[in-house]
């Protein structure tokens, strides 16, 4: 599936002569495996001698490195190359070469030594005699003023002396002056200035991250200023070569941010004035130029061209910012604009605008086509209300009269399960029952969003998400150490966005666990990773195209492997692998290319929805090209992937929390967008996603939204006669006009029984209780033995041996009897009634007090003159009829 | 024949027949489409190996070829049909075999060649297929049976769980798992030294009587009405439906059936004291006892490879052959000494085969593209091969089949007709296979 793709020099003026870098090395030291991986993933993986690979990858199993090794790697080169580099030197093996062309490595050298150093090796190139390094183009676009690009969407400017930049596009103009720290933006035709400022630190405002992000085509946002922190140059590379009759000079730089981020970039300078002519996106052939203009005009002019002095401006400082910035990356090739925040006194214009522009981009039809959200800034009060329209406005169309609301007791139970995956404690259940304000309800959702439990609770459903089943991953640290990872994550209230991006950059030797037992578990795939990140990021089950179109959608084969070609160049060794080792090594490459199955069409990284490439060469954003030219295929998905313009991302997002709290998507199943099984509502959809992605991918806030809506708080049954209709019931559920009932998973399961028989406690739970999810080998094992196939939540999936094991079972029996129970033993008190006793059960596993109709009926049971070893067996029968009841085993 | 029963038709008698444990007649509509079926009361066995089972070691041996490997062919019953020389008492049986050597499939993983294998259909797409078990027991389960309809013993679902599952069926053609070898520690051996199989958990709790026991079930299910009468359509049903399959089970004569304790030593030892063969001795007696659809599993387990030799291919798979031949061999034998062999089909195959080539570590890869099962028994016509495959193995020559021209073999040998078909959760009929039949392996 990896073939090698031969990189030929598109001039063949300046033939590069070849430059071997010698990488010494210890052989005693226990890194060799490590920059095997290097080697591997750099040339030979790449290879087709799989003989080769494999034995590398075998070797990865091995260390310490064997000492027959570096004969073999050599006599591997030597068959590979023809020649051998000789790894086995006189000087005991000390050293590992690999041959590069046209490249010189300048790792982590500060610029100015970088430079240095360049002329210093200038002499294996085939020019350099003057000096065109990346400091000497900083200072020539100082010293020039004003720079121009035309993109596809309209104008951009930067003047890097004064460090401003301008865009204009057809909706709006906006102005980004870095040390007044403004930005303005207006409308098209609008006579009013929107003035926000923009927040930034003073280390961000440098020269060479202000120009790298103008020429990648970057917002000048908080988010983009983030991502360019503390930009070095770590290598630079270039040729000279005539093209009709002029010389340019094609300059490669390779950046590193202080966040470990490679950034990279490809331009065409002018060798006279060391001007770039031009920015380049593509790889290998399939290069395209951005032409680069440097206007007369002086920046004044410019500015009082677009922001005439007469306008007036309303200062949106007292609105929370950073939406301008959020809202309007272009970076992705989006289509459309969305508008910036309007302040009070522009709402009117701008909302109805807005509205039209909701609508327009509504995802309906096929997926294929959507738009970008429209994103409506609102504040979380307008979006609850929105939702809770949109639904009316959907059961009245629909002629469905939705269930009575749920209890707030009810509530109670149902946000302890969704949110920290347990039922609450006795104690928990009363303080909420003492507590007779209003609001208590929502009180109880923010004090659980901020729970310990909560994080636990989400990274056990995102690792549900992301970890296929039945993949050993014990040699990587378990799916707990993913669960931990995911969990700290969510604890520290990181954006979705950047934990996404962190999963989808993960780099480093796969025993380092966190974010890279996703690579393990998919095998460093490219098909694998193509089929689960499209699942779970995009909604979409695109590996159903992966063998022939899709059988529904309009998704082609071609669509699902140029989406896989992003997780290609991957270092991994080639073939199907049956096991990956811990040993090995997830970095990006340069080489590495997936191919139509059962043919050698080599297909190019394309982003979904974006049109085949024009065959004319000129620029286009479906690669993300002209971004960040040769850039890692992998940062190049991440940025489209998890981008606010990205139509998929957080539609697809929302609709799974959504599907997670109401037991089914608003699109259902959740993976499945597309034209053939449009969302229940495609107002709501949005809705969500514009909030979400206005709220920086926050997915506490979006919870938030959604377990405060009516929708979440409607009641699970449907008492009437006239509600018991089959069909009225399941199209209440579909629309939820009722709330559908949610299997518990093993892991709720078991920490409910854990909660309400205190396992493992000796006595009544603190007032601030948390569970051990980590390291809990009785919980490990129920989760084994109660396993059962991941599917649609509003299924019962478990089957008979798991209502032995409920029934019969040791943990079951031992946490129920009068003599091990816990909870039991905690109600022989005197002090207790009969009836507390047993309302003390109810609330430990149903979340309430019994009704009186329960109390009577089970007074039968637990008579009054029972004896005390009589009572406690009563008791425990009621507790065990409890645990195996449906309601206690539902969330509903 | 396809049952048109929509789940929400099923969970409706259910709810009707709400309220008493020991429920009986769910399904009145069905036992009167069973009664006109004149095929009814016919029993798959599948014989799953899981982690692949080499052909070459086995039923498709290449003893003049260097791929051949170290073991000897031996004359079967049947002139010119060899096996192995480590499945004798199959080869004596081999009259009743129609070994399908063209065999040929894609998926060379564990976890998709699972899916593939057990379901008929790749792992993708918006469906979740029912497992091969969970569709003959929709297919052939009768209405009056306490036991459960699908039974596996020994089974490792790790490679795939989905694999295992009764998909868009429901819990009640799920299968009832004995002895799963995914579960640490739920074999142990009995006083005479045979694994102890049983459905865990199957007795009650020590401590509490049979008094008890009702005692606690009637508070149960006057806790249960109200909850589940309001919210029949969903989970609330069907956990309502599996408690009472579960308590049923428990109070079934029939569950005799796992009490392996009630058969002749001797008859034990001939099945041989492991897993796969004490499964095969209860697979008889479910079979006995009505249940339509049985499984056992011989290769991987929690901690061994099984069929998966990558390495020490030839001593691995001599060990695997006597279990084999010992439990299968058996329990050819033993359904025909209860009359029993006429009206059960066996299917033999694991997730893929392995490579013809040896590997430098004395194992065999992988290796989908030319591999064998075995169909035998009621409605086979055994004693052939069907199929061939070249000189090295490697490909298939003549009679090649694909996963859903056996299942569909298999269906018609179980007087299903060649593409039976379930009913999807939205009234669909999605076919089980629709593969061609191979009519010259029907008897």
């Amino acid at each position: 599936m990896f073939s090698r793709q031969q990189q030929t020099t598109a001039d063949p003026v300046a033939t590069p002569k070849k430059c071997v870098i010698i990488m010494t090395h210890d052989p005693t030291s226990s890194q060799l495996p490590d920059d095997l991986g290097q080697i591997d993933g750099d040339k030979l993986s790449a290879d087709d001698d799989s003989g080769f690979a494999v034995m590398l990858s075998d070797a990865f199993d091995a260390p310490p490195v064997p000492k027959t090794l570096v004969q073999r790697l050599d006599d591997g080169i030597a068959a590979q190359w023809g020649e051998s580099p000789e790894l086995i030197p006189s000087r005991l093996g000390s050293t590992v070469a690999a041959a590069r062309s046209g490249t010189n490595w300048l790792r982590t050298w500060p610029l100015a030594a970088g430079v240095a150093a360049a002329f210093m090796i200038a002499f294996v190139l085939s020019s350099g005699s003057s000096n065109h390094a990346w400091a000497a183009v900083v200072d020539a676009i100082k010293r020039q003023g004003l720079m121009q690009i035309e993109a596809a969407d309209g104008l951009r400017w930067l003047d890097l002396s004064n460090l401003v930049v301008g865009r204009q596009t057809e909706s709006q103009s906006q102005w980004v002056d870095v040390r007044k720290r403004s930005v303005l933006t207006r409308l098209a035709n609008s006579d009013t200035v929107f003035q926000t400022p923009l927040e930034i630190d003073a280390d961000d405002s440098s020269a060479d991250l202000l120009l790298a992000a103008f020429l990648l085509d970057r917002p000048l946002s908080s988010e983009t200023l983030a991502q360019f922190r503390g930009i070095t140059v770590i290598e630079q590379k270039w040729n000279e070569r005539t093209v009709g009759g002029r010389d340019i000079i094609d300059l490669h730089v390779r950046f590193k941010t202080a966040s470990d981020q490679p950034i990279s970039l490809s331009l065409q300078l002018d060798p006279e004035t060391s001007l770039p002519l031009a920015v380049q996106s593509g790889n290998g052939d399939k290069t395209q130029l951005t032409s680069l203009a440097y206007p007369d005009q002086s920046l004044t002019e410019l500015k009082s061209s677009h922001f005439p002095n007469d306008l007036t401006i309303v200062d949106t400082s007292t609105v929370p910012v950073g939406s301008i910035s959020s809202s309007d990356d272009v970076s992705t090739g989006n289509q459309t604009e969305s508008q910036p925040r309007a302040g009070a006194n522009a709402e009117d214009t701008a909302d109805s605008k807005q509205r039209s522009e909701f609508v327009d981009t509504l995802p309906i039809g096929p997926a294929k086509k959507w738009l970008p959200v429209a994103v409506v800034p609102s504040t979380d009060a307008e979006v609850r209300t929105r939702i809770n329209t949109i639904l009316d406005e959907l059961w009245q169309r629909e002629e469905v009269r939705p269930v009575d609301m749920a209890t707030d007791l009810v509530l109670l139970r149902r946000a302890y399960l969704d949110l920290a995956g347990r039922t609450p404690t006795v104690t928990e259940v009363r303080r909420f029952l003492q507590d007779q304000g209003a609001d208590r309800y929502e009180r109880l959702v923010d004090q659980l969003l901020s729970s310990p439990d909560h994080a636990s609770q989400l990274a056990a459903v995102w690792r549900s998400f992301l970890i296929p089943e039945g993949v050993d991953l014990d040699a990587f640290g378990g799916r707990e150490a993913f669960e931990k990872w995911l969990s700290d994550r969510f604890a520290a209230r990181e954006p979705y966005d950047q934990i996404v991006r962190k999963l989808l950059l993960a780099e480093g030797r796969l025993s380092q666990s966190g974010p890279l037992l996703f690579y393990s578990a998919l095998k460093l795939d490219a098909d694998q990773l193509a089929a689960r990140t499209s699942r779970v990021f995009l909604g979409m089950r695109l590996e159903c195209a992966q063998c022939h179109d899709h059988p529904f959608e309009p998704w082609t084969q071609e669509d699902f492997w140029s989406y896989a070609a992003f997780f290609a160049q991957i270092s991994r060794p080639k073939g199907e692998l049956e096991n990956v080792s811990s040993v090995m090594r997830v970095s990006d490459v340069d080489r590495g290319d997936v191919m139509l199955p059962e043919t050698e069409t080599i297909v190019p990284p394309r982003f979904l929805g974006q049109p085949l490439p024009p065959m004319d060469g000129t620029p286009n954003a479906a690669s993300g090209n002209q971004n960040a030219t040769e850039s890692a295929r992998r940062q190049r998905l991440a940025a489209w992937l998890t981008g606010p313009k990205n139509p998929y991302f957080a539609r697809a997002t929302v609709n799974r929390v959504w599907a997670q709290l109401l037991g089914r998507g608003i699109v259902d199943p959740v993976d499945d967008f597309g034209i053939n099984n449009p969302p229940v509502s495609p107002e709501l959809l949005d809705t969500l996603a514009s909030q979400f992605i206005d709220d920086g991918f926050d997915l506490q806030s979006l919870i938030r939204s959604i377990v405060l809506s009516n929708a979440y708080r409607l009641s699970s049954g449907s008492q009437t006669t006239a509600n018991s209709d089959d069909d009225a019931t399941e199209k209440r559920l579909e629309l939820f006009a009722q709330m559908n009932v949610k299997t518990l998973t093993a892991e709720q399961l078991y920490d409910c029984i854990s909660v309400a028989t205190m396992l493992g406690q000796d006595n009544a739970p603190a007032a601030q209780y948390t569970l051990a999810r980590f390291g809990n080998s009785q919980r490990d094992m129920f989760l084994q033995q109660f396993a059962t196939p991941t599917a649609n939540r509003a299924e019962y999936l478990a089957g008979i041996p798991q209502a032995l094991m409920l029934m019969n079972g040791s943990l079951i029996s031992g946490a129920t009897s009068e003599q091990t129970s816990g909870l039991i033993r905690s109600l022989e008190a005197p002090f207790f009634t009969d009836s507390q006793r047993i309302d003390v059960l109810f609330m430990a596993t149903l979340s309430r007090p019994a009704t009186e109709k329960e109390r009577e009926l089970l007074s039968r049971f637990v008579p009054e003159n029972a004896s005390p070893s009589e009572r406690s067996a009563g008791l425990a029968d009621v507790l065990w009829a409890l645990i195996n009841s449906a309601e206690f085993t539902l969330n509903h | 024949m396809s049952q048109s029963y929509s789940r929400r038709r099923m969970l409706q008698s259910m709810a009707a027949g709400f309220g008493s444990v020991s429920a009986s007649g769910w399904f009145p509509g069905l036992a009167q489409a069973l009664a006109n079926d004149p095929n009814r009361r016919r029993h798959c066995i599948l014989l799953w190996m899981s982690g692949g089972p080499s052909q070459t070691d086995t039923f498709d041996m290449k003893p003049n070829h260097e791929n051949g490997g170290e073991f000897k062919e031996i004359q079967t019953a049947v002139p010119g049909l060899r096996f192995s020389e480590h499945l004798p008492k199959l080869a004596a049986l081999s009259d009743k075999l129609a070994i399908m050597r063209g065999l040929s499939t894609k998926e060379g993983d564990h976890g998709r060649g699972t899916y593939l294998m057990r379901t008929g259909y790749k792992p993708m797409g918006p469906i979740q297929y029912p497992c091969i078990g969970s569709s003959l027991a929709n297919q052939l389960a009768e209405e009056k049976m306490t036991l459960p309809s699908n039974v596996s013993i020994g089974t490792y679902r790790a490679f795939n769980q989905d694999a295992f599952s009764p998909g868009f069926l429901g819990p009640r053609f799920g299968p009832l798992f004995v002895g799963a070898s995914d579960v640490p520690g739920s074999v142990s051996n009995d006083d005479d030294g045979f694994p102890s199989l049983e459905v865990q958990s199957l007795r009650r709790a020590a401590g509490i009587d049979e008094q008890r026991m009702q005692q606690r079930l009637k508070i149960w299910q006057s806790l249960q009405s109200e909850f589940v009468s309001s919210r029949s359509a969903g989970a609330a049903g069907m956990h309502h439906e599996v408690y009472e399959g579960a308590v049923r089970l428990m109070h079934s004569d029939d569950a005799k059936a796992f009490d392996l304790s009630q058969e002749p030593k001797k008859l034990r030892e001939a099945y041989g004291a492991n897993v796969f063969g004490q499964g095969c001795l209860m697979a008889r007696r479910l079979i006995q006892r009505g249940v339509p659809f049985v499984e056992v599993s011989l290769g991987t387990n929690s901690g061994g490879v099984g069929w998966d030799t990558h390495s020490d291919n030839f001593r691995a798979v001599a060990d695997l052959s006597k279990t084999l031949d010992d439990g299968w061999g058996t329990l050819m034998q033993d359904l025909q000494d209860h009359g029993l062999l006429e009206s059960t089909t066996i299917l033999w195959m694991g997730e893929f085969g392995r490579t013809p080539a040896i590997n430098p570590s004395a194992g065999r890869d992988h290796f989908p593209n030319a591999w064998t099962s075995v169909l035998a028994g009621g409605g086979i016509a055994g004693g052939q091969a069907y199929g061939k495959t070249s000189e090295d193995g490697t490909n298939v020559v003549d009679g090649k089949i694909g996963v859903q021209d056996l299942l569909s073999t298999l269906c018609s040998a179980l007087g299903l007709g060649s593409a039976p078909s379930n009913m999807s959760p939205s009234g669909r009929p999605i076919p089980i296979s629709e593969g061609t039949v191979i009519k010259e392996v029907l008897a």
